[in-house]
């Protein structure tokens, strides 16, 4: 679950930078002419608005109180015909402006996806998944509102703000300007409840997640917490974060029950005071009552608006700060890709040599080398085995060899060419690889399959388990190459997982096979079969294996011994023991039973 | 690859409604003074406006008349002021109380299908993939609390406020009253309709907005496969094609309001010429006058503008009856552990002599047809060890999940003790055996909280003793902040061997009678398994010791090894005896021997 990287960065900070701006609205520009036409539309609709109150005032001031009946009809007649056509505009106006609304964040949405896709496997290394699906997922919703609402709830309070100003003034000057008296004390009140409603809202967030995330926590491990009687214990956790929850929800809920009455009172105080002094113009007969009613009913258009613009702003701040992360993320630089001359060389034979290879995880090379001065070389259809600790460099062999990432040092040549030179489509597509890590995608068995191979057929997947000789694991699944694997393949036994991935690695004949710790979950009796199998298919390619157990690496050609990022020894596995060095040494350890 | 969508159940609604609102019962007082409060809000909404429209009457009788405003007039307004501040102090002493019973009812609805997710047994966690609970737990909740925030509340307001506007409209006259319930009955039952079908589109938008989720969750966690094959381009089309669908139901959606609650909301708005139109006709009759219309005026804005939130309401309150019932579903479960009414006590743990297990002719099926374990009877004596080995499939984990009782067998029994474990309660019987799952999982904490996670409070010495045995002991104290170090979800990111290292330190700390190896060193390497191995044979002196594992390397140390194939015990004895009896295991350890060692 990811629900703490909220707590980490999503209200870190709130930003109103330019730039951040700038690129927001470019994703409008496909559709200025929709956004032009509704805008119109709004400023249409604020005018309709602004002309009832005036429709209620002549019927108040004259045909009304003199119980004119159809003068009044005629009145009420433009009052419900202005209605009806305020109706129709705003129908249309929101039919644009929401699908303006929706393309504009699909589009963002897809642009950060396909950068995602171009981004290099260090920064998936360093960078925790929340955070990225965060930046894809939370941050573009969080700019929803805004995107929608923001360009015309603007263009509407703007000008209801100040057409509304404008009528007043024009009905009654000296009362006018009591209302606009209120002006400040209505923005400052609101500015100040966003001011404290923003960290306490943002404390709800935060307490809220802490829930959710001690809820996922154990509930995953919740077999564990049974088996160690911590039952009553979770629940004490969880009450303890429910009483943190409900204080800042308290707090949040003190704010914002605050909040209302303060801009009504702010509202029917400015009321009382045209009662007082407009009542004072009546009696004197320089205003009529139906002036009055309107100067009531226009309130809201003056007052409403710098409420509203209160709220924009502030959530401008937070989509702001959104927009400035995904934007972050799809200015990151893919460390791996094609280069201008990169080649596609066809059919590769798996030819490998690393010449004088250096590399660390951290480009600056602070962390330390994970590999030092590393040269080998494999020949086409040779099957290799990597020994050696924890932390000799086995696995950055790989890295580079894949390509996931680049040696800042040395070449790693395939039939001769720098992989860095060669198209990513090409060395991918004839490298098969299954990992420690065995990683299914949701749905069936031959889906996963297809993800590779796109078009494979029910029979070709089947043949493609014979091939490994895991006819009887596929015997087990209940629904044999359709089996719903679950998600991340969590239906599968890990041994189970490990066979799909290989014969998703071995379905497409790749010219190198990579295999890390490609067996450690398998049984024996399954592993038996693969080991078999491999054996008559190493020939066809270029193999590379990497083993904890030295039992699983009696089929190499030969063993290459790594120890702290260099090679140390090299040679088969009765030669590396009678020379007695390392091997011989890793043999002893794990052999004197 | 598209991700299952969670069946959605018929919902009995009316029923789900009655128990979210039974569940006020403990904070009764305080929903009683939040309807009160609303009360005081709606009687307040009628009021304001008759005060002005006594003034108006009055401004209108004596317009142009010149002279000072009347004494009545001036009390009236600040008749106003006292109302105006009522209402203020209303407004927010019923917010603030109402979430505080919601807020009450929330929590205790969150602790109680937390209460009881812990402690449903694994049958029931096994056929709900952690997933889908998580998600049931986490989101159903999530939107089920907008019942107790918003939903029974807003309701609340809008009905006592309909009630007070409609009886003050007919009691200004009956043609008011009339034009109120004219304009606005309609308008409501439409904004249920309108709101029933928002509610639908909603939910498939959202069903999209999973689907177009999970692909991205997937694409990342997968993001090494997905660049270990090249299939980015491939898994831009497949995000693109769940856009698209997510795009096509938010436009109908989208397509769907603008036409139906807009226009709605508009129509609210001809209540104000209907109002004067029956004003006008009082008037010519010579009754009424326009401080009355004005009144009614603004008891229709008041209105329309409350309604406004009532199709949210409607999404709401239909997504939180939904899934409420899924959370009823889990808090009517029952598959939890069952005791006996007087729970047998264990004698005194005696080192050395006790943890003697039995298992006899057990039998056990995942469900009908899938018999796992077909008639197993093991005996370890107490401090004995036993090796238990076999191919996958075989029953070896679920041959150990029932000495924890995480499942009880069909048929047959096991002792601890001499004693049935059904008979034991289950936490002394879960304190006394200790498990280490295949499955290296810890909790969000420090090194520490998590060695001692299964006996809270022992001592330091105890804990790195614990952590030297597993084998742990030099990687802990390399890590930044030693046993300090947090670890699990926001904790540094540990190795998969060190993780296991660390659970067994976790099983050894709660000090068992019976230790259970879970195929527990399958991500350990060979090394530093063997390492391991020596210190839980020092560990285990005097504790039975059961190992499961695949790799005779693994249990080649214990007293004796257990064979099971298929549900069954094939063969019983030392590493030797089993070489020469037992056909499988010698095929076992053949094919791991390594060629050196055959040389």
């Amino acid at each position: 679950m990811n629900h703490e990287i909220a707590i980490e960065e999503e209200f870190a900070r709130a930003s109103l930078k330019r730039a951040t701006w700038g690129r927001l609205f470019a994703y409008f520009k496909p559709h200025r002419k929709a956004l032009f036409i509704a805008l119109s539309l709004e400023a249409t609709w604020v005018l309709s608005m602004l002309l009832e109150p005036h429709l209620i005032k002549l019927a108040l001031n004259g045909p009304l109180p003199a119980g004119h009946v159809s003068e009044t009809l005629v009145l009420l007649g433009w009052i419900v015909l202005n209605i009806l056509g305020r109706a129709a505009l705003t129908r249309f106006e929101l039919r644009i402006s929401t699908r303006v609304g929706v393309n504009v964040q699909d589009a963002i949405r897809r642009d950060v996806f396909d950068h995602v896709q171009r981004l290099s496997m260090r920064y998936f290394d360093r960078t925790k998944q929340g955070r990225i699906i965060a930046r894809a997922d939370r941050d573009v919703d969080t700019l929803e509102h805004l995107i929608f609402w923001g360009p015309i709830l603007c263009t509407m309070m703007l000008l209801s703000l100040s057409l509304g100003t404008i009528w007043l003034f024009a009905v009654n000057p000296s009362l006018a300007v009591w209302v606009i008296a209120a002006l400040p004390f209505v923005w400052i009140t609101t500015r100040i409840f966003h001011a404290i409603g923003f960290p306490a809202y943002r404390r709800v967030r935060e307490a809220s997640s802490n829930i959710a995330s001690h809820v996922a926590e154990s509930i995953t491990g919740v077999r564990v917490v049974q088996a160690f009687n911590a039952e009553a214990r979770a629940d004490q956790e969880l009450t303890a974060r429910n009483g943190i929850y409900r204080a800042a929800v308290m707090r949040g809920a003190k704010i914002a029950s605050a909040y209302i009455p303060s801009l009504t009172v702010s509202f029917h105080g400015v009321t009382v005071l045209l009662l007082l002094f407009g009542g004072h113009a009546v009696l004197e007969g320089s205003m009529q009552v139906g002036d009055l009613v309107q100067f009531v009913l226009l309130l809201g258009f003056v007052l409403g608006p710098i409420e509203g613009l209160g709220g924009l702003y502030n959530e401008c701040l937070v989509a702001g700060a959104a927009a400035e992360r995904i934007f972050l993320l799809l200015d990151t630089e893919p460390e791996v890709q094609d280069r201008g001359d990169a080649v596609d060389p066809g059919r590769l034979r798996g030819e490998i040599e690393f010449d004088d290879v250096s590399f660390s995880y951290d480009p600056e090379g602070k962390e330390g080398r994970q590999l030092e001065h590393v040269s080998f070389r494999v020949a086409p259809g040779e099957t290799v085995a990597l020994v050696g600790h924890t932390g000799a460099g086995k696995t950055s062999v790989i890295n580079l060899l894949a390509r996931f990432y680049e040696a800042q040092e040395g070449e790693v040549r395939i039939d001769g060419i720098d992989v860095r030179r060669l198209t990513l489509d090409a060395l991918h597509r004839q490298t098969g690889i299954v990992l420690q890590s065995n990683f299914l995608f949701g749905g069936s068995v031959l889906e996963n399959l297809r993800f590779v191979h796109p078009g494979l057929t029910e029979e070709e997947a089947i043949a493609g388990f014979e091939a490994l000789g895991c006819t009887p694991v596929l015997a087990q699944f209940t629904d044999g190459v359709l089996t719903d694997v679950g998600e991340r393949g969590a239906n599968l036994s890990e041994g189970e997982r490990q066979i799909v991935c290989f014969v998703r690695a071995l379905l497409s004949e790749p010219a190198l096979l990579i295999l890390d710790e490609a067996t450690s979950a398998v049984d024996t009796r399954t592993e038996a079969l693969i080991l078999r199998a491999l054996e008559v298919l190493s020939s066809r390619q270029t193999t590379v294996v990497i083993a904890h157990r030295l039992s699983t690496i009696k089929h190499a050609d030969r063993i290459l011994v790594m120890a702290d990022g260099r090679v140390v020894e090299e040679g088969t596995h009765v030669s590396l023991l009678a020379d007695g060095g390392t091997y011989a040494a890793l043999y002893a350890e794990y052999g004197a039973d | 690859m598209s991700s299952p969508r969670p069946d959605i159940p018929e919902v009995n609604s009316a029923k789900t409604i009655r128990r979210l609102v039974g569940r006020f019962r403990p904070v009764w007082i305080g929903a009683g003074i939040v309807f009160a409060l609303l009360m005081i809000r709606s009687a307040v909404e009628i009021v304001y406006p008759r005060l002005i429209a006594k003034n108006i009457d009055a401004l209108v009788e004596r317009y142009g008349s010149g002279g000072e405003l009347p004494d009545h007039y001036i009390l009236l307004l600040w008749a106003l002021v006292g109302v105006i501040a009522l209402r203020a102090a209303a407004w927010y002493a019923s917010g603030v109380m109402a979430a505080r019973v919601g807020m009450a009812a929330e929590n205790q609805l969150r602790s109680d299908l937390f209460h009881r997710l812990m402690r449903l047994r694994f049958t029931y966690h096994d056929a709900n993939r952690s997933g889908a609970t998580i998600v049931r737990a986490l989101r159903d909740m999530e939107k089920t609390r907008h019942f107790y925030r918003e939903v029974w509340f807003g309701y609340l307001e809008i009905g006592l406020l309909l009630v007070a506007v409609g009886a003050a409209s007919f009691a200004s006259h009956w043609s008011y009253g009339l034009v109120v319930l004219l304009t606005f009955g309609p308008g409501i039952l439409g904004s249920l309709v309108i709101g029933g079908r928002v509610a639908a589109l909603d939910r498939t938008v959202s069903e999209d907005y999973d689907d177009v989720t999970s692909a991205l969750q997937e694409n990342v966690a997968g993001a090494r496969v997905v660049r270990a094959f090249g299939r980015e381009g491939q898994e831009v089309k497949r995000f693109g094609s769940r856009m698209d669908a997510l795009r096509g139901s938010w436009l109908d959606l989208e397509r769907y309001w603008t036409g139906t609650l807009v226009i709605l909301h508009h129509m609210f708005g001809l209540a104000a010429p209907a109002v004067l139109a029956v004003g006008v006709w009082r008037i010519s009759q010579g009754a009424g006058g326009v401080g009355e219309v004005t009144a009614v005026l603004l008891y229709c804005r008041t209105v329309s503008h409350r309604l406004r939130p009532l199709t949210r309401m409607v999404i709401l309150g239909q997504q939180a009856t939904a899934s409420a019932s899924r959370v009823f579903e889990v808090l009517d479960e029952t598959d939890l552990i069952t005791a006996s009414a007087v729970p047998a006590t264990l004698p005194a743990a005696v080192p050395g002599a006790s943890g003697a297990l039995s298992i006899q002719d057990v039998h056990f099926a995942h469900g009908e047809e899938h018999p796992v374990l077909k008639g197993v009877s093991l005996e370890l004596p107490a401090g004995s060890s036993l090796g238990l080995i076999g191919p996958t499939g075989a029953g070896k984990s679920t041959l150990v999940q029932l000495l924890p009782r995480f499942y009880d067998p069909d048929e047959g029994c096991i002792t601890l003790d001499g004693i049935d474990i059904r008979d034991l309660n289950h936490h002394a019987l879960r304190s006394a055996i200790g498990v280490v799952f295949q499955e290296a999982f810890l909790f969000s904490g420090t090194v520490a909280e998590n060695i001692a996670y299964g006996r809270p409070g022992i001592s330091q010495a105890e804990i790195e003793r614990c952590v030297e045995l597993a084998a742990a002991g030099d990687f802990v104290r390399g890590l930044p902040e030693g046993f300090d170090t947090m670890v699990g979800e926001r904790g540094v990111s540990l190795s998969g061997g060190q993780r296991q290292r660390l659970t067994i330190a976790r099983a050894l700390a709660m000090n068992p009678r019976v230790l259970v190896f879970d195929d527990a060193t399958a991500s350990v390497d060979a090394v530093t398994e063997k390492r391991l191995f020596d210190g839980i044979r020092a560990a285990s002196e005097g504790r039975t010791t059961l190992v499961i594992s695949q790799r005779v390397t693994s249990v080649r140390w214990c007293d004796r090894i257990a064979v099971l194939d298929d549900g069954v015990v094939t063969a019983v004895g030392t590493h030797e005896e089993l070489l020469a009896q037992s056909p499988l295991y010698r095929e076992i350890f053949s094919h791991q021997q390594l060629t050196g060692a055959a040389l």
